[in-house]
């Protein structure tokens, strides 16, 4: 379970769009995309907010992030919303250059949190190769989508181009599989010295983001679904723990009840961050919804990355020991799931 | 419950995976929409290209469609010239009343090309067709006596011109700022060049779907259709912004000495609304030199490196 939600089903869908299909944005997809954009990323958004603020505790750890980075957002949502030919391009290119950055944060974390589980301690420079590589994969295609300078409109916005030169994202390229190249080289020492094979999960997430964004960049179909991989893995994790958290508290509470309960809430969420917050823009501006949507969308990630980044550092062992956990731990004796 | 109960919710998330979802990609590809233009502006002119082209004079703006079906090379050249800021601060120095008003040459703009716009600068062909000169209509103007030496300059039809008809490449026509184009038309001449300088402050390329819906925001919020390049108070802005920047990046630094989770955490909020308003300034100009993109790019990342510190506890 573990392969398949930290990158298993992207790589299948990966070669499955490669070899069978065209690779070009067709109707299935973006009208696929869109529909279930309500059952897995809104709710991905929302389950984040619901770990930080489910709490006063969590509130109490990290007061900042909850209560004064969501005016400091809102205050540049607002103004995007005031200006939105001058200020929300750039409002959602902010956002749109974070957001990788933001997947690379995760994947790093998911390799260390494996190797971790594992027993691996990664020297010094074998950490910092794998961190280069990975974020090697998000610098170098996301300077390849700013070479040129045409424009593209998200959500009736005309998002601009920066225009970097070619050599810089070639040379960036080029560090990537120099990053990629000794983070394997290590992984091979490692086999040799512990005379075993490397744990192969704890390639995997930097494997996967390779896949997400260099082979599968340039590819609309597959593009689109990169989101909902990165979703997916979060929403794995936070459900564990969700349901790992509420054992604890209540044994007698049904885990597929509590999960229910969890999953009918995200969605709920998910709809109010995304589909009735910019219809409220829209109604309370008199800025067309399409364009109010692409704002917010924005302003609500850009909110998930703060707040994304500190819900791994509360400071509860009920975190630390689910996320130390696979999943077959979780339903065996060790879990208090089953 | 039992675990082994479970396995319908990996059902419904295994459905979510390859049903898929996405509301934004990391790596958008741009996605296609087709502009609905009245018929009557439609019939007989060729089918326009994704991509306006918008003029912004001192009188408004004008918003012309591009006719990539009849004149490849001509709109391929003029986007790629114009998305790179070639075309920008140039003028139209020759108005003749009912019949024609012409941009200037690239090199007579006000600010200087740089080497790299020298090079995009190339001689395009003719590209005959049977569309008619009339009011609206962008020509490209060329060389007398060389048929294939359009380069920068253009004209807009103020009234018929048959005489031109497949003897210059007609590469688009106006879509709206007819008024404007008729506000121009009033400038006063001394023979055929304007009494004052007609100013083409910045041409742009957008997609049509985009431009739509601008205009429609526009329309309902009274508003200009401007853009932060033109903001005279740009540099004052700048040192404000950088300022702030600054004293938040030392707060941040010097939290050792205070509460450091919150402090430091404030410190990085000032340093992040200050980056975003040094972003707002510096982006379109970013557009015209990739130095200035390349640091713009840089920055970013450093600042969402820093943004990783954000809410530390702290030493």
């Amino acid at each position: 379970m573990d392969f398949l939600l930290i990158g298993g089903f992207s790589m299948f869908y990966f070669f499955a769009i490669k070899y069978f299909h065209t690779g070009e944005r067709a109707y299935w997809v973006y009208t696929g995309g869109a529909l279930l954009s309500w059952v897995v990323n809104w709710p991905h958004f929302s389950a984040t907010s619901y770990r930080l603020y489910g709490s006063r505790e969590n509130i109490r750890q990290y007061p900042v992030t909850a209560l004064v980075v969501p005016f400091v957002v809102f205050g540049m949502v607002v103004l995007a919303l005031a200006l939105p030919d001058q200020v929300g391009p750039w409002f959602v290119k902010l956002f749109l250059i974070w957001s990788p950055y933001h997947f690379s944060g995760q994947t790093l974390g998911l390799s260390l949190l494996y190797a971790r589980r594992a027993g691996i301690t990664f020297p010094p420079f074998a950490r910092f190769a794998l961190s280069a590589f990975i974020y090697g994969t998000y610098l170098s295609q996301t300077l390849r989508a700013e070479v040129g300078l045409n424009g593209f409109p998200y959500y009736t916005l005309q998002v601009p181009m920066f225009g970097v030169p070619m050599w810089l994202y070639e040379f960036s390229l080029n560090l990537m599989y120099l990053a990629a190249a000794v983070t394997f080289i290590y992984y091979a020492y490692w086999s040799v010295r512990n005379r075993k094979v490397f744990p192969w999960i704890v390639a995997l997430p930097g494997i996967t983001q390779y896949v997400w964004f260099v082979q599968g960049g340039s590819i609309p179909a597959y593009n689109e679904f990169v989101p909902l991989f990165h979703s997916l893995q979060y929403m794995m994790i936070a459900w564990s723990m969700q349901v790992f958290e509420s054992s604890q508290k209540s044994p007698q509470v049904s885990a597929v009840v509590e999960s229910a309960k969890w999953i009918a809430g995200n969605i709920f969420g998910g709809s109010m961050l995304f589909y009735f917050l910019p219809l409220a823009g829209a109604w309370l501006s008199g800025i067309p919804i399409s364009t109010t949507t692409g704002i917010f969308i924005a302003g609500v990630q850009i909110h998930h990355f703060f707040v994304d980044g500190v819900i791994w550092k509360l400071r509860r062992s009920s975190i630390l020991s689910p996320l130390m956990m696979s999943w077959r731990d979780l339903k065996g004796p060790k879990g208090a799931v089953a | 419950m039992k675990f082994r109960r479970l396995p319908p919710l990996f059902g419904l998330l295994g459905l979510m995976l390859f049903a898929g979802a996405a509301d934004s990609a990391p790596y958008p590809t741009p996605r296609p929409s087709r502009s609905s233009l009245p018929q009557s502006l439609t019939q007989s002119l060729p089918q326009a290209a994704q991509e306006r082209l918008v003029i912004r004079t001192d009188s408004g703006d004008l918003v012309f469609q591009l006719f990539r079906s009849i004149a490849p090379k001509h709109v391929e050249q003029i986007v790629k010239l114009v998305r790179a800021g070639v075309m920008d601060t140039t003028h139209f120095f020759r108005l003749e009343k009912n019949f024609v008003l012409q941009l200037s040459v690239a090199q007579e703009r006000i600010s200087p090309l740089n080497p790299s716009q020298i090079q995009l600068i190339r001689k395009i062909p003719l590209e005959p067709s049977t569309v008619p000169h009339k009011r609206g209509t962008l020509s490209m103007a060329r060389v007398d006596g060389d048929i294939n030496s359009g380069e920068t300059s253009f004209s807009i039809l103020l009234g018929p011109g048959p005489h031109l008809d497949g003897k210059y490449t007609v590469f688009g026509q106006l879509e709206s700022g007819w008024d404007v184009l008729a506000e121009l038309e009033k400038i006063p001449v001394d023979g055929n060049k304007p009494k004052i300088r007609i100013a083409a402050n910045r041409l742009e390329i957008w997609d049509a779907a985009a431009l739509g819906a601008a205009n429609l925001r526009r329309a309902q919020r009274g508003g200009a259709l401007t853009s932060l390049h033109d903001n005279q108070n740009a540099p004052t802005q700048l040192v404000v912004l950088g300022t702030m920047m600054f004293l938040g990046l030392l707060v941040f630094f010097l939290r050792g000495a205070a509460s450091a989770q919150i402090l430091g955490s404030i410190a990085l909020l000032v340093v992040l609304v200050g980056a975003f308003g040094l972003f707002l300034l510096l982006g379109p100009v970013s557009q015209k030199n990739p130095w200035i993109a390349a640091g713009i790019f840089i920055g970013l990342i450093s600042l969402f490196r820093l943004m990783n510190g954000f809410e530390s506890p702290g030493k």
